[in-house]
């Protein structure tokens, strides 16, 4: 299991914890003090990350988050620390 | 626009199955309360390791509850917080977020001045007086409805605020203790004073007066069921830990 915390830009939490099987995301938690409009969108991106390659999270979260209006928090923040907590071994 | 208000309070898991059930339902409310005991309420996305100190919550017998809306964790002192929540379909409020926050924070920043003090806007969410934190307020949208809830603290035990709330990678450390001090604060502090809670309600009726017109009122009795059965959730170690 992998974990990361970073300050964000606006000044709140980001932490994210994943695990890694054969290349691929098995276990994700996007965690934090931010908000997001709707909530329900980070709890989906949980979910469509799982069996992602570090090559597909830019994806996925740029079209789950196209729409979701972020306080506290960057799209660029989440994928760049989940890409490399994917992409670490 | 006539607003409903409701002074139900109780423990942690009553009063967020409260707040959540005014966000199923439609009608306009305005309610005020404490949390009976004091509590602890982390942010929706938060994980309670990384923004509890869980073993001194467990000392001093302060639950930790799981809110619906997110942002960061806050200590509701029995004796020296007021929480608000305001409810209602989306068009009784601005559409952007940012400006919907502004525009609610309005009825804490009157509670200020209504004790003669000078309050400041800041960030998204926050309200300060002399630059320290004085009230937090964290927002939820589902279904066309719109749920705001908020602290004023008027008398928070600032030292317990401490300990219990983890900044992350901070240690619990005298210098810990003496940064919350520094950047959080309470009306009566400020003032030099002693204040009841009955005092700050009174200043928060007539302050969130500007929304229009109140009524006392109750849940009515499809807002109970759910009241009912949103406890459970928010009793479950299965929501309170999901994170």
């Amino acid at each position: 299991m992998m974990r990361k915390v970073v300050r964000s830009r606006t000044g709140k939490t980001l932490e994210v914890v994943l695990e890694v099987e054969g290349g691929k995301i098995s276990r994700l938690t996007i965690s934090g003090d931010f908000m997001a409009f709707p909530s329900r969108a980070i709890d989906e991106l949980e979910r469509a990350l799982v069996g992602k390659k570090a090559g597909e999270v830019e994806g996925v979260v740029k079209k789950i988050l196209k729409n979701v209006e972020l306080i506290g928090v960057e799209v660029d923040e989440i994928i760049e620390t989940i890409r490399e907590l994917a992409s670490s071994r | 626009m006539r607003w409903r208000l409701l002074r139900l309070e109780g423990d942690a898991a009553f009063n967020m199955a409260v707040d959540e059930a005014l966000l199923r339902s439609r009608v306009p409310t305005v309610r005020f309360y404490r949390f009976r005991p004091s509590a602890v309420t982390i942010g929706y996305f938060q994980r309670v390791e990384s923004s509890v100190n869980l073993k001194e919550a467990e000392r001093l017998g302060v639950p930790v509850v799981r809110r619906i809306t997110g942002g960061g964790a806050v200590y509701h002192d029995e004796r020296g917080e007021l929480t608000y929540s305001v409810a209602g379909p989306l068009d009784l409020f601005p559409k952007d977020v940012r400006e919907s926050f502004r525009y609610l924070c309005e009825g804490v920043m009157g509670v200020v001045r209504r004790f003669g003090l000078e309050p400041q806007f800041a960030g998204v969410n926050d309200v300060l007086i002399g630059g320290r934190k004085v009230s937090g307020s964290a927002q939820t949208r589902e279904g066309g409805v719109l749920l705001q809830h908020g602290t004023i603290m008027y008398a928070t035990d600032l030292v317990t605020l401490a300990r219990l709330i983890s900044p992350p990678r901070e240690k619990l450390s005298d210098k810990g203790v003496r940064s919350v001090l520094e950047r959080v604060t309470t009306i009566g502090r400020e003032l030099g004073r002693e204040i009841g809670y009955e005092e700050v309600l009174e200043a928060a009726l007539d302050s969130f007066s500007f929304l229009g017109e109140m009524g006392e009122g109750d849940l009515t009795e499809e807002e109970w069921k759910h009241v009912e059965e949103l406890e459970e959730k928010y009793r479950s170690r299965r929501w309170n830990f999901r994170r």
